[in-house]
């Protein structure tokens, strides 16, 4: 079953059929349109047509076969046809009819198709076009899997550690990935030959989150080549800033609920309207194991995931009944770029203090949101995903 | 506080009970702090480590010594590794001298790593007032054992005259037996018999005022294999001179009768003190053997194995070490003698 | 340092010194419990002088963190 948003402009389907006796005898005895024209060869010899010809709507059901069997195939709700009957088919004829999309209205989700019956010797018989509207089946419950349509991913912060590797498995896992930077566009382009070095589809993107022209900017790009969006991970981070609460000032905290939640807020803003339409989507933000174990220096950084936290939980009950879920992975202490300033104690106090003994790695992360963007994770949302090595177990 | 006991060992063990709980820590129903030191983890507690403050004579009736008593060492399963020693750590620093008893098969050793003396077992002093429930509350073995605890008087003993606890004034010098204990003035009897949340002991002072003899006891009713009743005697003392054997000696005699009569099958006196489990000694009891086990110490419900109360102290800077003959501890020192559980859970 | 500090742990825990490395851990080590925890403190604070913070007993969770503690402490390269 074709999805609406597969169907490009453009695109054509045909079948060939040769017009036989036994044709003409079941139309006539289904229709019960016996006229002469068609019956009576001795009728008519003694007409224009000087043999019989078949009917014209005989060889136009045959357009019924490629827009319900082809373009789109299941699904189609085909609600108006014009017809030019131009040349008379007859028995013995092979007909090629061809549908081409010439047209789609996302609003209403129907395409036009202009319509061509050909004979064999490439002259059109029958000319038209056709209106479809794309009906998709829905699951018992009302979901959609990711696996009936194309699966496009969006992460932002993609050249970053956690980001990096999150590109790569979803690419593994059949996602075409959009991979966002904000500053290392060499990391982003050496991810995206990744991605494709694993046979998917993929683009580099730019833009600042916080900004919501640049957001629907970048999603317009990634969705043109890539087409529509059905999975956005945000991993973008910043150095956390380590600041006692004697030298805080508001601007800090400020800075990073917008770069939290300002940029979670653009990013939904901007994705959902389109993973409305499909039935399906999935955001995936990053918090922080920060927020169950807080301490008094990273208090910007907290106070922003937290928020983001609570957005995102009431964001996925705003979302739920449009089949689009949104969950949270809580990662501890990774071992990327982002903790070379963390003391070295620091990181082997967490390892120690850590049940299974080491940090997270970018990986681990990547795994988690694999399983959140699959449709494996079909019944979550507002869920958070801890992944700490078992130091919080709740 | 109640929910760290609750969860890390019993919900209804004593010190989820408020009364006790601010009876133990001598705090009132309006204070908000108590001499307990916690560990906490963000906001869940973690550890605890209560400390009774004391006041001993060590050494010197003279002078008083402050000191720590070391009560409820608790840890939850989730308290990270050293916290313990944190608490014991803080806790000794405040005073020079450190008393526990009843220490844990995870305590004890602590301690003696620290160096800090310690004491396996205070001697139990039995006496046998009911042979035939004896029997059934004893080992299968320990028959002969028995017949050498019964309860026998001399002829005549007069009763004691019991004076007022009004009149309670111990001159300490008169009582050697006790220079190294928690001291036992009017104060602490008062707190710790008279004013106990829980159990009913029976304070009884004889002889005179200033060198009086005193006993405490209670009776706790056993329960489980046989049944009864069976009297705690937790202080016993008197002057250490002719007159103050023989008021001891009345006195105990006197309170011996009397558990008799309300039909308690045996009395127990834990005691470090030898000059004054002579006494029960004369009167017909003895000693319960080391590593035997005659009759239950644990009696809700009983417990038929042998239950040591041991006894670990600081090695004071500045003080001397405790004498044998001066040393006097007792079953219901720091928070000995304690209730097994909080009847309301 | 390195050495001592092994020689001490091995003491403690009643283990090889050669069996301490850097994922020895009260999580790795069976015989890492609270009382040998106080030894090992104790042991460390009486060999190198020092004496830990209340932070710092808790903190002293693996060898390397040992390692890292002391040589911070005592001003003293790790090897």
């Amino acid at each position: 079953m074709r999805t609406f948003e597969s169907i490009n402009i453009g695109e054509k389907a045909e079948l060939v059929h040769v017009i036989t006796e036994a044709d003409l005898d079941q139309f006539v005895s289904l229709t019960g349109d016996n006229n002469r024209l068609h019956t009576d060869e001795d009728y008519a010899r003694n007409t224009a047509f000087k043999k019989r010809v078949i009917h014209g709507m005989l060889g136009a059901s045959f357009i019924s076969a490629v827009i319900g069997t082809k373009l789109p195939g299941d699904g189609a709700l085909w609600y108006a046809q014009s017809l030019d009957f131009l040349l008379p088919v007859r028995i013995g004829d092979t007909i090629r009819v061809v549908a081409e999309v010439v047209k789609k209205v996302s609003r209403l989700r129907t395409i036009e198709l202009r319509t061509t019956i050909y004979n064999q010797d490439r002259q059109i018989v029958t000319s038209g076009t056709a209106k479809v509207k794309v009906v998709e089946s829905r699951r018992a419950n009302g979901e959609r899997t990711t696996e009936e349509s194309r699966k496009v991913a969006l992460v932002i912060g993609g050249s970053g550690g956690i980001g990096r590797a999150t590109c790569i498995q979803l690419a593994r896992d059949g996602f075409a990935v959009a991979i966002h930077y904000h500053r290392n566009r060499k990391m982003a382009e050496e991810t995206l030959a990744e991605v494709r070095a694993l046979g998917q589809d993929g683009i580099v993107v730019s833009g600042d989150i916080t900004d919501p022209t640049q957001v629907d900017e970048l999603v317009w790009q990634a969705q043109r080549s890539l087409q529509t969006i059905s999975v956005v991970v945000n991993c973008a981070t910043a150095r956390i800033p380590s600041i006692n609460l004697k030298n805080l000032r508001w601007d800090d905290i400020q800075r990073s609920i917008d770069m939290e939640v300002r940029g979670a807020f653009n990013l939904q803003k901007s994705t959902v309207p389109s993973m409305e339409e499909c039935g399906h989507g999935r955001l995936i933000f990053l918090t922080s194991h920060a927020i169950e174990k807080p301490n008094s220096e990273w208090l910007p950084y907290i106070t922003g995931k937290s928020a983001l936290h609570g957005f995102a939980r009431s964001l996925a009950i705003a979302l739920a009944p449009k089949g689009i879920l949104v969950n949270l992975v809580s990662p501890g202490m990774t071992d990327t770029d982002l903790i070379a300033d963390v003391p070295e104690k620091a990181r082997l106090l967490t390892e120690a203090q850590t049940p299974l003994r080491r940090l997270a790695r970018p990986d681990d992360v990547a795994g988690a949101i694999s399983f959140l963007a699959s449709d494996k994770s079909r019944f979550l949302t507002g869920e958070t995903i801890r992944l700490n090595g078992g130091q919080v177990m709740i | 506080m109640e929910r760290f006991i609750s969860e890390n060992y019993r919900p209804d063990h004593i010190l989820c009970s408020r009364d006790y709980f601010q009876w133990l820590f001598r705090i009132s129903s309006s204070a908000d702090r108590a001499p307990v030191m916690c560990a906490w983890e963000g906001d869940e507690l973690t550890a605890i480590l209560g400390c009774l403050n004391l006041t001993m004579q060590w050494g010197s009736h003279h002078q008083d010594v402050p000191a720590v008593g070391l009560t409820h060492w608790m840890s939850s399963k989730r308290a990270p590794i050293g916290v313990g020693w944190i608490l014991a750590r803080k806790a000794l620093s405040c005073c020079d001298l450190a008393i526990t008893l009843n220490s844990s098969k995870l305590g004890s050793p602590f301690f003696r790593s620290l160096g800090w003396s310690f004491r396996e077992s205070i001697p139990r002093y039995l006496c046998i007032l009911d042979r035939q429930r004896c029997d059934i509350l004893a080992s299968s073995t320990e028959g002969r054992t028995l017949d050498r605890l019964v309860f026998s008087p001399p002829h005549s003993t007069q009763n004691p005259e019991l004076i007022d606890f009004a009149n309670y004034a111990p001159r300490w010098e008169l009582y050697p037996q006790m220079l190294f204990s928690i001291k036992r003035s009017s104060e602490y009897l008062q707190w710790r018999y008279l004013e106990h949340p829980v159990f009913t002991y029976h304070l009884l002072v004889s002889g005179e005022g200033h060198r009086p003899a005193v006993c405490v006891y209670r009776i706790e009713q056993a329960y489980g294999i046989g049944e009864g009743s069976v009297g705690r005697i937790v202080e016993f003392f008197h002057p250490d001179d002719e007159n103050g054997r023989i008021e001891g000696s009345m006195l105990l005699y006197f309170v011996l009768k009397r558990l008799r009569v309300v039909g308690c099958a045996f009395a127990e006196f834990y005691c470090t003190s030898e000059a004054f489990g002579q006494t029960i000694l004369a009167l017909g009891g003895g000693v319960e053997p080391p590593g035997h086990y005659v009759l239950p110490s644990r009696l809700t419900p009983i417990q038929s194995i042998r239950h040591d109360i041991n006894l670990t102290f600081s090695l004071p800077k500045g003080l001397p070490m405790p004498t044998e003959a001066g040393l006097y501890v007792t079953r219901s020192d720091i928070d000995g003698d304690q209730p097994v559980r909080h009847m309301q859970v | 340092m390195e050495d001592k500090i092994r020689r001490i742990m091995s003491a403690v825990f009643g283990v090889p010194m050669e069996s301490i490395d850097g994922l020895t851990s009260h999580q790795t080590l069976e015989q890492w419990d609270s009382l040998s925890h106080m030894k090992l403190v104790t042991a460390l604070e009486e060999e190198f002088g020092v004496v830990f913070s209340d932070s710092e007993i808790l903190e002293l969770l693996s060898y390397p963190l040992v390692l890292l503690i002391l040589s911070e402490k005592t001003g003293t390269p790790r090897r």
